[in-house]
């Protein structure tokens, strides 16, 4: 009887958080959960006049998939987004620690917020902007690199747009200069709430600047960069469209490297329009990035269980 | 526990906000059901249909919503009331939201009637059922539709078909399918040539010479990405997706390969040659910028465009400065040439008989089509002495309350009046180029893709690989084409082309 009472009690203590969560739960739910109905429509040959469930299944039922699978750029649009998405992981993480690290060491309250915000800045930007600045300094004909730099040391202009073996480079480095702020933002913020009494401690017993970013700083944001990595690596079947399709200018010599699922996926489907095998590309990298999201989390739980997101 | 309630208030409005946000995102509404009142004049019967009661329909336009849309309307439903009992209502798309947003109509149900059918997308309309067959509506309805087409050739108005499949009536356009080189008349002067001299596009080469000589910063011809010559320098048949075509204009019912043949290989060396000598721009493969503006910058000599009898008019308007098209092909016409667009009835139509009556209609109705296109007379256009159209005194494109002016996608607009700036006789000469041109013996066929899904998207993603770079000469033909050639081999090109050639036989043996 009293624990009953208890729990009555706790659910009217939390009953206003409760209330108060209502309206995300709701948008969850319309805005995520009923549209996954929609993931049928992968095995579906979908016409309009009967609607997604009313239209005839796809037979054999893994139809609308063999197009991802048969030709031999499969392989290709799959390495490239895998290897692409892991090396945006690893250097915008290490290098957003790294420019977080030091932004925190600013003291000037007036520089700390300029800095941020300058690396922020390129974040907030659209893809086709970022495309046109990359442009500017690529173009075979008027760009910066070919009309001014190389001449000037001597070397001859390269057609960027045609050399496919530069743009893992170009598009790495792109990456992280428009997303690297982002991410730097969360770890500023998690470095900022780590105790200062630590570090006084840590400095009257003689820690150098680097033992302390070594012992204190980087251990306490542990949790931060878990997250962060986490959410990054349950998109590593997804690229960024823009990116990959804006940035390169979708210039065909250079397919070999810039040609990811997403881009692979809108050119082939772009003259169909078949709503079925578009549906059938989102449901295979969805369930790739739910189980690699469990699987990292399996990992993480091996070896610091209280890190592990559940 | 003032607090709490207070919090327990505040979260209960939210709720109730984002709920009221929900209900808020009902549509408008698009056009209203069939009125059931009957017509006050009383035509009862219009081709065999009944007309007793009065029917609202609904007209999708390509374009932007007018000032003085309800006006004209008015002024049009006057007239559709009087003749069918027909009440119509306009829906205006944008072109860049027409491509999605009308499946997003079709499928959604919403209440439409008319709808403009790309030709590319016609396939996914049929095979999503999102319009309705109207080979029986012809037939049985379609009076005005087949005596226009009797004119310039009855085949013309079967090009809507897949697969016995209608998905729509072309509109009455002239298609003469012929590809011009255009150049500016100024610098083809200054460097001593006349139109005469350009036969085909191989005496190109010394004319690029001279004016090269005098203009070095030019580019001497302006091709921008994803309208390369391929489909601007047409001499094939394509069979709506250069997947298997019918060569020289489809002057036999055997389905090749295009990219594989001897003119498409000498049509990329020879602009490879041209990007070599600097003629075509390095950027050509990626470039969005326009010929006109290009040529308009002083950066560009020429470029492909395809011809007619307004060619050289509307490209010197648009260029700013004088334009020579001299055509490099002969003339052509083809089911994919011209059924371009064409006019179908939506799956959701509530009396598809009825919407196919004001079709029907419109196709033989000058009045409604001026209405439509260019607004009232006296208020939005006055026509000259000339016969030509043009806008009453003191009223111009900005300051004018209805300017539509969208011609070429409205079911007949040789019914209607000439703009200014045009040749009157605009309407006769696009007919006779028509009737003029090669008619590819495959004209009326069109190919149903739907059963070969998996290799069309194979095709799809080699040909954006190759094409652009190939067709604007910026890599060597000579190391690339094999591997293009290699790669739709891979893809399926052959497959493709065995099922086109299969359909095709079977069409004609059907005619």
């Amino acid at each position: 009887m009293a624990k009953k009472n208890n729990t009555l009690a706790k659910v009217k203590y939390w009953m206003p958080v409760f209330i108060m969560m209502l309206p995300g739960l709701l948008y969850l739910f319309i805005n995520n959960y009923i549209p996954m109905g929609g993931l049928v429509a992968a095995f579906k040959q979908v016409n309009f006049a009967d609607g997604i469930y009313g239209s005839p299944w796809a037979d054999p039922w893994y139809k609308n998939f063999t197009y991802l699978f048969t030709s031999k750029d499969a392989l290709e649009i799959t390495r490239n987004t895998i290897l692409y998405n892991f090396a945006f992981i690893l250097v915008n993480n290490s290098l957003g620690i790294m420019i977080a690290i030091f932004i925190s060491d600013v003291q000037s309250k007036w520089a700390k917020k300029v800095y941020q915000s300058a690396v922020l800045f390129p974040f907030l930007m659209s893809m086709v902007i970022v495309s046109y600045i990359v442009f500017a300094l690529l173009s075979n004909e008027n760009g910066m690199l070919n009309k001014s730099i190389l001449p000037l040391l001597g070397m001859e202009p390269v057609s960027w747009y045609a050399t496919a073996g530069a743009w893992p480079v170009i598009l790495i480095l792109v990456n992280f200069w428009k997303g690297v702020g982002y991410g730097c933002l969360i770890y500023i913020a998690a470095i900022a709430g780590i105790d200062k009494a630590i570090y006084e401690a840590a400095q009257i017993d003689g820690a150098a600047r680097f033992q302390l970013i070594r012992h204190i700083t980087l251990p306490s944001i542990v949790p931060s960069v878990i997250t962060l990595v986490m959410l990054n690596v349950s998109k590593i079947f997804f690229s960024d469209f823009g990116l990959f399709y804006q940035v390169p200018q979708n210039s065909g010599a250079i397919y070999a490297t810039t040609n990811t699922i997403d881009t692979y996926v809108y050119r082939a489907l772009l003259q169909q329009n078949n709503p079925s095998m578009s549906a059938a590309a989102g449901f295979y990298q969805s369930i790739v990035g739910f189980v690699l999201v469990l699987a990292v989390n399996g990992l993480v739980r091996k070896f610091s269980k209280e890190n592990a997101l559940f | 526990m003032k607090k709490r309630l207070l919090s327990l208030l505040l979260s209960g409005i939210l709720a109730a906000g984002l709920l009221a946000g929900c209900g808020n995102g009902a549509k408008t509404d698009g056009g209203g059901a069939a009125a059931s009142e009957t017509a006050a004049e009383g035509v009862s019967e219009v081709n065999g249909i009944d007309t007793s009661t009065t029917y609202e329909a609904t007209m999708v336009l390509i374009g932007s919503q007018q000032a003085d849309q309800q006006l004209v309307l008015d002024k049009i439903n006057e007239i559709l009331l009087r003749d069918i009992n027909t009440k119509l209502n306009i829906v205006m798309l944008s072109m860049g939201d027409f491509t999605t947003q009308l499946p997003l109509m079709l499928q959604g149900g919403d209440k439409v009637d008319l709808v403009p059918v790309i030709n590319s997308f016609a396939g996914t309309f049929i095979s999503n059922k999102m319009v309705l067959d109207l080979s029986d509506y012809v037939e049985q309805y379609g009076v005005n539709m087949k005596q226009v087409f009797a004119d310039m050739g009855e085949e013309l108005l079967y090009t809507g078909c897949v697969n016995d499949f209608m998905f729509g009536i072309p509109v009455v356009k002239g298609s003469s399918g012929v590809s011009t080189i255009c150049m500016r008349a100024d610098w083809l002067e200054e460097a001593g040539f006349t139109r005469e001299d350009i036969k085909g596009v191989e005496d190109m080469d010394q004319v690029y010479e001279s004016v090269y000589a005098n203009h070095p910063e030019a580019i001497m011809m302006w091709m921008m990405k994803g309208t390369q010559a391929d489909s601007r320098y047409e001499i094939t048949d394509p069979l709506t997706d250069y997947n298997g075509v019918l060569m020289n204009y489809g002057e036999k019912p055997e389905v090749v390969n295009y990219f594989a043949s001897d003119a498409y290989k000498e049509l990329v060396t020879r602009h490879y040659e041209w990007a070599q000598k600097g003629w075509i721009s390095k950027d050509a493969a990626t470039t969005t910028d326009q010929a006109s503006a290009a040529v308009q910058a002083g950066r560009a000599f020429s470029f492909y465009t395809p011809g007619g009898p307004d060619a050289e008019a509307s490209n010197s308007a648009s260029c700013g400065t004088e334009m020579i098209c001299v055509p490099v092909t002969e003339g052509q016409l083809t089911t994919t040439g011209y059924c371009w667009n064409s006019w179908g009835i939506a799956q959701a139509s509530e009396n598809p008989e009825r919407a196919f009556l004001l079709l029907d209609y419109l196709y033989n109705s000058g009045e409604v089509t001026d209405l439509i296109n260019f607004g009232i007379e006296g208020t939005h256009y006055v026509v000259g002495e000339d016969g030509l159209y043009h806008y009453p005194e003191g009223i111009d494109l900005t300051s004018s309350s209805y300017t539509f002016n969208q011609g070429w996608e409205l079911p007949n607009q040789f019914m209607g009046g000439i703009w200014e700036g045009n040749d009157p006789d605009l309407w006769t000469k696009n007919i006779e180029a028509t009737k003029a041109a090669k008619h590819s013996c495959a004209l009326g066929f069109a190919y149903d893709s739907s059963a070969l899904g998996t290799e069309i998207a194979a095709l799809s993603n080699v040909k954006s690989q190759y094409i652009d770079s190939l067709n604007s000469g910026a890599v060597d033909p000579e190391t690339e084409l094999p591997k293009f050639l290699e790669e739709l081999d891979d893809a399926g090109m052959q497959k493709v082309i065995e099922s086109k050639q299969a359909q095709l036989d079977e069409w004609i043996a059907s005619k």
